[in-house]
């Protein structure tokens, strides 16, 4: 039933989306065959978080959402209304839909509130040769108290990507104004932001590449204030039918793992400090080949140059190591961060960095496909990494999880990092799991054995944590401006969801950092903060989560014993402490404003 | 009606000669002769098939006798029971295959098997126990057959049938196939805790992990034997530490510490929800205890090691993960965790030939499983043949 569509319908689809379009504004998603997607979930009915119950063997526990729960699902008051499209409709089952779309916070405007970028991904034909066309992108201002009105009209772009994915920020240009990278199959679209309108000008940048780009990373690689670029592929995939993928026994089709294609080249650019970008071949030692998803940048070893961690689905893991000259050299074996525990490759989607256990130093996280514990690596200095994740009860968690959004965040502003991770699975019908998953939330506490994580979701979700979604890429930020972080969720062909944080501090200051000699987001900075007794360590990282941008800023929880003043490492080398900030609200700190230390 | 028979019996009275037999009645001698004849040929024949099946059927009880103690006398009094029924004489002739299987002829087994047409009155018992010793020896087809036609009747030896076919099923790899047997069972005999049981392991070995705790569950609510019970908790605990759920796992742990001390591996996965829980020294004093009545084992070493470099305890690390090593060198996870014990003491060079074995041996692992699976499609492919001989080497299977 599923292999056979009418050969029509495709020409009905193409002519039809157009006018749709026209007529539905931000509802991308109108012209959409939706049958299929809607068998699947269907199938997988999205049934409340369940237990299993020790007391009543056989049983299983509905747990009931709690009174306590601190977060709310906004999205329909926040009025964004935006759907990423994977292109499952063309029933090609390829593996371009499986990776799926993230999401970008940052402040376009200037008008010191996060505004929301979001790919729209794209179709495909059900016709063979298959024809990938591109939706839109979207573009949401906020008006401060995390309302959105729909301004994509201000983005012109020449031609959208085939399938675009990711949104990447830096103020590459430094005019002032964050500009956007976006990246999908058949390359890259940069946008230059004039304050007003994000211009396409990738053909003048010399970013004019036609791969398969999935994740990318902004930082200053050579220290010269500039901020240049990481680029991550997936796999080399061609537009062609793949070859029969799923269940054989059952004549289930499915989408073709990723060990049928060959890795993809891993890319990194200089910025002419001119509006372009030339390539440096051999910037990376090794093979520089991946099938990467995500890339997160930040200085890991406190040696003032950029270092880059690649997290790869089904080969190992990258992490290269900056310095004052080409290449960077990869050390993922010797550090221990290539792998599982046990040193094998894994599914690797969302990354981060952050200190989560409070010794300064900056560990790493990545979350995995189904059957891997997620791994989390616990910086032990001199570039050494163990694999934490059950020291940190984190393991066994992700077993029967695929994971793609995830990142380090102080949702309850208690000054511990804690993370979240957004599930949802590749396969639509013969993985392991269900192709919906739930989400979830863990709590950064104490312990004998020093932090570990403490799963809270059904204590603190709510409504939609308790809920089975096919997640992708997600965003933290303070969307209100109300001192706590909240969330943005990118599905598959679902709408995108918006949950407040309701811990509500009420104290607390938030730190923008804006730097001079190094590039403007100064990336691979350290900012420490006294806080009830003890330091804490905040990395300025980019390219964090999966396929997305979380907000630059940095929270702080504040009482009445903390004072108002932090200390900056800025790459350079270079530490300056800043005093009387303001609290319940955002200092900007402007690198050599400073006190220097 | 009555009234026009009584009229022409009158007719045929009237036409009879006085004195002399009638041509009818002389008709009905000769008709009444004849079937006396028949009659008694036909008892001779019953007779004889009577006392012919009264012989096959003391040949067969004689040799049913002498089964367990002279099986070859058993053989030979069960052929003759068959020649003295005729050929036809089912029971006998499956008495005969157990007697052939007892001295191990299993061609003559599989072919005295194949002569019976019809199990309808065989015994079920000797299907089973046929079955059984068809398992044991690995003859397939006449295990397979027995099995299902002692299935087929009703009784109580229905569930080690099933049982076994189950386990045949595994062994061809048909683990669909066990899983309906098994949902079979479970309907024939809704109070049994086996096949549940049974189902949870085969959901956990095909990695179906929410089915597999459904199935344990479902095993635990129908009052298995205490020792079963153990087993069955044990599973789910250790399936809830893989699966991450390690609150409802401790809760299982404690029931199973209730009912008397962690024994084998157990007690190995309990210290690993130890360690879980973060609760380290006790994982340790846990496996301390292991080895002290089970004497050193690579597992055991291997989670030592892994606990001791957790706490940063780097020397401790290497010695025990050096051992397990020793005592496994294709351990994955042993190298692996060596070579980061090295690299954590600061000897990178040490290291460095544990980290290539593990490396060396996860390539291996993947790639031993795509050569099966293009061998399956390609069974004849000598070069993928010569490819997993050799990775099997290597990973030392």
């Amino acid at each position: 039933m599923r292999m056979c569509s009418s050969r029509h319908l495709p020409i009905f689809v193409a002519a039809s989306s157009g006018l749709v379009l026209l007529l539905a504004g931000c509802n991308w998603g109108g012209p959409i065959d939706r049958t299929r997607e809607e068998a699947i979930r269907q199938s997988q009915p999205n049934q409340t978080r369940h237990y299993l119950d020790d007391e009543v063997d056989g049983e299983l526990r509905t747990a009931q959402p709690s009174p306590a729960a601190k977060w709310i699902d906004g999205t329909a008051s926040s009025g964004l209304n935006f759907t990423y499209r994977n292109g499952l409709e063309g029933k090609q089952y390829t593996i371009l839909e499986s990776v799926g779309g993230g999401v970008a916070l940052f402040d376009y405007d200037s008008d010191g509130d996060l505004d929301v970028l979001l790919p729209g991904g794209g179709t495909i034909s059900t016709t063979v040769p298959i024809r990938i066309t591109g939706l839109p992108t979207g573009l949401f201002q906020n008006d401060g108290q995390g309302r959105f009105t729909d301004v994509s009209q201000n983005i012109q772009l020449k031609t959208p990507l085939p399938m675009s994915h990711g949104a990447f920020v830096s103020d590459f240009n430094r005019d002032g104004h964050p500009d956007v990278l976006i990246t999908g199959y058949g390359g890259l679209r940069l946008l230059q932001n004039d304050g007003q309108q994000l211009v396409d000008i990738t053909a003048q940048s010399g970013l004019t590449l036609t791969e398969w780009i999935t994740a990318a990373s902004w930082a200053d690689v050579n220290r010269d204030g500039w901020a240049d670029l990481l680029l991550v592929g997936y796999v080399e995939w061609d537009s062609v039918p793949d070859e029969f993928c799923g269940d054989r026994a059952t004549r289930i089709r499915d989408v073709c793992p990723p060990q049928k294609y060959a890795a993809s080249r891993q890319r990194m650019y200089l910025n002419n400090k001119n509006g372009t970008f030339s390539e440096i071949k051999d910037a990376l030692e090794g093979e520089s080949r991946g099938k990467g998803l995500g890339v997160v940048a930040l200085d890991l070893n406190d040696d003032q140059w950029i270092d880059f961690y690649v997290a790869n689905d089904q080969v190992a893991n990258q992490l290269y190591l900056g310095g004052p000259t080409f290449p960077l050299r990869e050390v993922a074996v010797t550090s221990g961060t290539a792998g599982s525990e046990f040193g094998a490759p894994e599914g690797s989607m969302g990354v981060d960095a952050a200190d989560y256990n409070g010794d300064g130093l900056p560990d790493l996280w990545v979350v995995n496909y189904e059957l891997e514990d997620n791994s989390l690596y616990r910086n032990r200095g001199h570039g050494l990494y163990s694999h934490a994740t059950v020291q940190a009860g984190l393991g066994g968690l992700g077993r029967t999880y695929v994971g793609f959004g995830t990142g380090f965040a102080d949702f309850d502003l208690d000054g511990w990092l804690d993370l979240f991770i957004i599930n949802g699975h590749v396969l639509y019908e013969t993985g392991r799991s269900s192709y919906l998953q739930f989400p979830f939330l863990l709590r950064n506490e104490a312990s004998a054995g020093g932090r570990r994580f403490r799963d809270v979701t059904a204590e603190t979700g709510g409504t939609w944590f308790g809920q089975k979604h096919a997640g992708r890429g997600a965003a933290v930020g303070d969307l209100d401006n109300d001192g706590d972080l909240d969330l943005i969720v990118v599905e598959q062909n679902r709408p995108v969801t918006v949950l407040y944080n309701q811990h509500q501090p009420a104290n607390w200051l938030s730190i923008e950092l804006q730097g001079v000699d190094s590039e403007p987001a100064a990336v691979g900075a350290t900012v420490r903060y006294q806080f009830e007794g003890r330091e804490l360590v905040r990395h300025v990282r980019s390219g964090a989560g999966y396929l997305s941008q979380f907000d630059q800023r940095i929270q702080f929880p504040a009482n009445s014993d903390s004072l108002n003043e932090v200390t900056i490492k800025w790459l350079t080398g270079k530490s300056e402490r800043f005093k009387h900030l303001q609290r319940n609200s955002t200092n900007r700190l402007k690198e050599g404003q400073g006190e220097p230390q | 009606m009555s009234r026009s028979k009584r009229s022409f019996r009158d007719h045929r009275s009237a036409h009879r000669v006085p004195g002399k037999p009638s041509s009818t009645t002389r008709r009905y001698g000769m008709k009444t002769l004849g079937l006396t004849l028949l009659g008694l040929g036909l008892c001779s024949f019953l007779y004889y098939q009577y006392s012919s099946r009264l012989t096959a059927r003391a040949d067969y009880l004689r040799a049913r006798e002498s089964l367990s103690q002279d099986p070859r006398e058993a053989e030979r009094l069960a052929e003759l029971a068959v020649e003295n029924a005729g050929g036809n004489y089912p029971e006998a002739q499956l008495l005969r295959c157990r007697a052939l299987a007892m001295t191990g002829e299993w061609e003559a087994t599989l072919g005295c098997f194949s002569l019976i047409r019809d199990f309808k009155t065989c015994d079920a018992t000797d299907l089973l126990v046929l079955g059984e010793s068809a398992v044991q020896a690995g003859e397939w087809k006449v295990a397979t057959e027995s099995l299902a036609a002692s299935l087929a009747k009703p009784g109580s030896h229905a569930s080690r049938a099933r049982e076994l076919l189950i386990r045949l099923d595994l062994q061809f790899r048909r683990p669909e196939v066990a899983l309906q047997r098994c949902r079979e069972w479970q309907t024939a005999e809704p109070a049994a805790a086996v096949p549940w049981a049974i189902s949870g392991d085969i959901n956990t070995s095909r990695i179906n992990f929410a089915s597999a705790m459904h199935d344990y569950r479902q095993a635990l609510q129908r009052s298995p034997s205490p020792a079963l019970q153990t087993e069955i908790r044990s599973s789910l605990a250790q399936l809830l530490i893989h699966t991450g759920e390690t609150v409802v796992a401790r809760r299982e742990f404690d029931k199973l510490i209730s009912a008397g001390p962690l024994t084998g591996k157990l007690q190995l996965s309990y210290a690993q929800l130890l360690r879980t829980e973060g609760r380290n020294f006790d994982a340790l004093a846990e496996i301390d205890q292991h080895i002290l009545r089970n004497g050193p084992s690579s597992e055991s070493l291997k989670l030592r090691g892994i606990i001791h470099l957790d706490e940063g305890h780097v020397s401790e690390a290497v010695r025990d993960l050096k051992d397990s090593v020793k005592a496994n060198p294709f351990d994955i996870g042993a190298q692996h965790k060596l070579a980061q014990a090295y690299l954590q003491s600061g000897d990178p060079a040490a290291a460095q030939p544990h980290s290539d074995a593990s490396r060396k041996l996860t390539d291996a692992t993947y790639r031993i499983s795509e050569v099966e699976a293009q061998l399956n499609s390609d069974p004849s492919n000598n070069d993928l043949k010569q490819e997993f001989a050799s990775l099997r080497a290597l990973l030392g299977k």
